[in-house]
């Protein structure tokens, strides 16, 4: 079973078109990155998958079950860590924990402990007094403390400084290896979906242009340096300038010209030519 | 839901707090005071009109508005509990700490009404059914008002336009409206019938409030709400305050246009020609036709001199119950025109002294009440004076001694040209009327002769003839007394004030002889503590006992924001002898007090040790 599928979805906010028919599958116990430039639909998505909104169109499954109307009980199952998160500013982190987890029938307290230590979160002292990131490892600490089987984070990283930065993918993906949860994060930074995701989602205005494992996207695009006239026939397709995409059996049955050269790019690179491109995704 | 309400109450407990200490004492005050205010119950009622909206505000403002605002919101809903459930906890518990605080401040009433009035289950009923469906149009309201976020301002002043635009329209008084009409004084008086359609149609207007709180919270997934609640930026400040002022000058210009009926009394003498000028006959009627022809004769010459377009409209009405040289002015809510009152068959009527106090009064319904303004006031009663006077030797010689006199009494205190052009409405309660008319006169009549009468005459009808519009473009379009002046070619008021020294030094030279002649007794006023906590205040009046002749005490309680007195409102004792004002002042009082005396070589009213002070 897939923990998220998101079937032609479509989300406008007023005259602006946010998401444009997306779709997409997270699969079970796995990390997703989900990249796309500001603006792409990458909180709208995650917004809908938690049913902060409502999709305008389409239908998205979350562990199983449509989230048309959002459940109680389905929400529980997850854990959502936005961007900047608006916590009460006159609670402190024990008190936000037992605030939180008052909502939770499978809340764990000695994990909420564990969980503010290992991420150097100080428990008495107040919201309004916490730096950005110690905000966001705390989000992380109450997201993960009920154990959900599906963990939301919107560019959880987007407000800190490098060294936190690494600190904190770091133990994402420990918590990740110890409790099996299936994490989807929204990201702008490709080095970190790289580091992180086992497969990922690229989206460009409110549309996917690539979902698949980060190893599989690096045989299907590649740079094609030579003659012009020396263009690529059937199943290729060129994304930006002189980067193309194709399936990998392709590639390798393509009998190139002498001086032709055919160069594996960087992850940064491809989500570059997806994010600039204007063709129709493949 | 528990861990909901236990947020809330943590998060508010302080403001909670302070405001449950602050409804307690009001009830305390209140409850207090109730004595004076005739029944217990009136304090209840008092407190339900005044602090049960105040903590609705307050409540709301707490638990919406700082939520959304404070955007904590967002946190709440990516908890696993539904916005209904979160505003479901948030109404009602705002709605229990008000009926429950309400319910208490009741419960103390009635603990302190037991054996004082009577209290059947049926009156106590009435009592909480119409309290409780006002306390519930507040809090839904205000809860309403609140999710309306950066906009809530906006509504509560377009609410409060609204009030006032229909109130003043007459149509519908807003003491009479289902939701206040529940709570007016009759909630305490009436023990019969309970007004049952005024209490369904709150409730329902309750019922309506909530239903569109919850609409308005839920709809589109609560996103509506929150776009509500982001701040105002500056572009749509300015929008917003620009729409307000519009809407209040455009009432203000419809108000202003609607016409009123002018003011017609059936049984009078009126003016054989000239302005129309209409007389109740007090004694005989040729003495009032008489009067109305001399007012007639009077508002032409003022037409003639200012240049007035069209005739005005003066009605003159007897009141036997004033003093001769007591003049008052009538207010006029649902009429047009200038309605004057005077005691016509008084053998001490002052008739000159009323002609020109009729002047005054059209000069000050005609400029609407703007050359009434106390940088041009002094202008505006000399003028009068002046412009009765201009072919009448004899009153000019009275006018003459009196101001010579007031000057005297203004002199004994520094400055005191500088105060008659700059603060005349405090010389002129010095003062009282008769004199502080006649040193309105001697100045104006020297600037008169001064500037020469073109420019004089430009003067006044710049300050006296201009109308304004009746709304708030008046206050606009002010320009200002010391530009008038310079534009007439008068002296500045630094120069006038100057002026006006030398002239009041020279006329008590001119008349130092008679104005000796004048008795100057000392007044005096005390407040003593009586066996209470309240004060009595005791007069006395020199020379001693016995010798004294009558006089008259004045006195005022003075309001808060109080300015001018109004003469009708000042509060009389005739006396021949020391005595005690009969009345008890709480410690703090400020009160305006005075003594008058009638004296036969001025020929009016003389009044001394004129003085606001605080009762302690």
């Amino acid at each position: 079973m897939n923990a998220v599928e998101l079937d032609s979805v479509t989300h406008r906010y007023g005259k602006v078109q946010a998401l444009d028919g997306l779709n997409l599958t997270v699969r079970q116990g796995e990390m997703f990155g989900f990249l796309g430039r500001n603006g792409a639909g990458k909180t709208t998505t995650l917004k809908l998958l938690m049913g902060l909104l409502r999709a305008d169109k389409g239908t998205i499954t979350v562990l199983g079950r449509s989230v048309k109307r959002m459940p109680t009980g389905l929400k529980q199952r997850i854990g959502y860590v936005c961007q900047e998160p608006n916590f009460y500013p006159w609670m402190t982190a024990g008190q936000l924990g037992a605030f939180v987890g008052s909502f939770y029938p499978t809340w764990d307290a000695p994990e909420f402990q564990r969980l503010l230590r290992m991420l150097d979160v100080p428990q008495d002292r107040r919201a309004s007094e916490m730096s950005g990131g110690t905000r966001t490892k705390l989000g992380l600490a109450l997201a993960l403390a009920p154990r959900p089987e599906l963990l939301l984070l919107d560019e959880p990283t987007a407000g800190l400084d490098p060294v936190a930065r690494r600190e904190f993918n770091d133990q994402l993906q420990s918590l990740q290896r110890e409790q099996g949860t299936t994490v989807m994060f929204s990201s702008h930074l490709v080095g970190e979906v790289e580091q992180l995701a086992q497969r990922v989602g690229i989206v460009q205005a409110g549309t996917c242009r690539f979902e698949g494992e980060v190893g599989a996207l690096r045989t299907r695009v590649r740079r094609i340096a030579g003659d012009a006239a020396l263009m690529p026939g059937e199943g290729f397709m060129r994304l930006r300038g002189d980067i193309w995409q194709a399936e990998p059996a392709l590639w390798e049955q393509a009998g190139w010209p002498p001086g032709t050269l055919v160069e594996t790019l960087s992850l940064e690179d491809i989500f570059l030519a997806f994010a600039r491109t204007d063709s129709v995704p493949a | 839901m528990r861990a909901l309400l236990y947020k809330e109450l943590r998060e508010h407990r302080w403001v909670l707090l302070a405001m449950l200490l602050l409804l307690g004492l009001a009830q305390a005050v209140t409850l207090w005071g109730a004595g004076m205010m005739g029944s217990p119950m009136v304090a209840y009622q008092k407190i339900v009109v005044t602090m049960a909206p105040l903590m609705a505000l307050v409540l709301a403002n707490r638990l919406v508005v700082r939520e959304y605002m404070g955007r904590t919101q967002l946190f709440l809903e990516t908890l696993p509990v539904s916005r209904t459930q979160v505003l479901a906890v948030k109404w009602l518990l705002g709605a229990a700490l008000l009926f429950l605080a309400m319910a208490a401040c009741l419960g103390a009433a009635l603990l302190v009404a037991r054996g004082k009035t009577l209290l059947t289950p049926h009156y106590v009923a009435m009592v909480a059914i119409r309290s409780a469906s006002f306390v519930l149009f507040s809090y839904a309201l205000a809860f309403a008002v609140g999710l309306t976020g950066r906009y809530r301002y906006v509504i509560w002043g377009l609410l409060f336009v609204c009030v006032v635009a229909v109130n003043a329209a007459g149509q519908a008084a807003v003491q009479n409206w289902p939701p206040f009409y529940l709570v007016a004084e009759s909630m305490v008086y009436e023990r019969l019938t309970l007004p049952a359609s005024a209490v369904l149609v709150t409730c329902a207007i309750g019922a309506g409030l909530v239903a569109a709180t919850f609409a308005l919270a839920l709809s589109a997934e609560g996103s509506l709400v929150v776009a509500l609640s982001r701040r105002m930026r500056a572009r749509e400040k300015s929008a917003v305050t620009i729409s307000f002022l519009a809407l209040i000058v455009g009432f203000t210009v419809i108000d202003g246009r609607k016409p009123k009926p002018p003011f017609e009394l059936v049984h009078a003498m009126r003016s054989a020609g000239g302005p129309p000028v209409a007389v109740g006959v007090g004694g005989s009627a040729g003495a009032a036709q008489h009067l109305a022809d001399a007012l007639s004769s009077d508002l032409a010459r003022l037409q003639d001199f200012l240049a007035l377009p069209g005739p005005p409209a003066l009605t003159a009405l007897p009141d036997d119950a004033l003093d001769g040289d007591a003049f008052q002015r009538a207010v006029l809510p649902n009429a047009d025109g200038v309605v004057v009152r005077a005691a016509f068959t008084n053998s001490a009527f002052d008739s000159e002294g009323f002609r020109a106090y009729a002047l005054a009064s059209w000069m000050e319904w005609h400029s609407r009440e703007r050359a009434a303004t106390e940088d041009r006031r002094w202008l505006l009663d000399g003028f009068a004076q002046w412009l009765v006077a201009r072919d009448l030797p004899q009153q000019q010689e009275k006018l003459a001694l009196r101001a010579a006199f007031a000057a005297r009494l203004l002199q004994a205190r520094p400055g005191s040209a500088g105060r008659a052009v700059h603060a005349w409405l405090s010389v002129r309660e010095e003062l009282g009327p008769c004199l502080a008319d006649a040193l309105a006169w001697r100045m104006v009549s020297s600037l008169a002769q001064q500037t020469g009468e073109p420019r004089f005459r430009a003067l006044a009808q710049s300050v006296l003839a201009e109308r304004p519009p009746g709304d708030a473009r008046a206050s606009l379009f002010d320009p200002g007394f010391a530009r008038l002046l310079a534009g007439a070619g008068a002296p500045d008021p630094a120069m006038l004030t100057q002026q006006f020294e030398r002239l009041f030094g020279a006329e008590q030279a001119r008349m130092a002889a008679t104005l000796d002649r004048i008795a100057m007794p000392k007044a005096q006023f005390t407040a003593q503590r009586m066996a209470g906590k309240a004060f009595e205040v005791h007069y006395r009046f020199g020379p001693p006992a016995g010798e004294a002749p009558p006089f008259s005490i004045l006195y005022h309680v003075l309001g808060p924001w109080e300015g001018e007195i109004r003469p009708e409102a000042l509060a009389r004792v005739d006396s021949t002898r020391a005595g005690v004002l009969p009345a008890s002042f709480a410690r703090g009082t400020r009160l305006f007090t005075a003594v008058e005396r009638r004296d036969a070589l001025l020929g009016c009213s003389v009044r001394l040790a004129a003085q606001r002070w605080e009762v302690k």
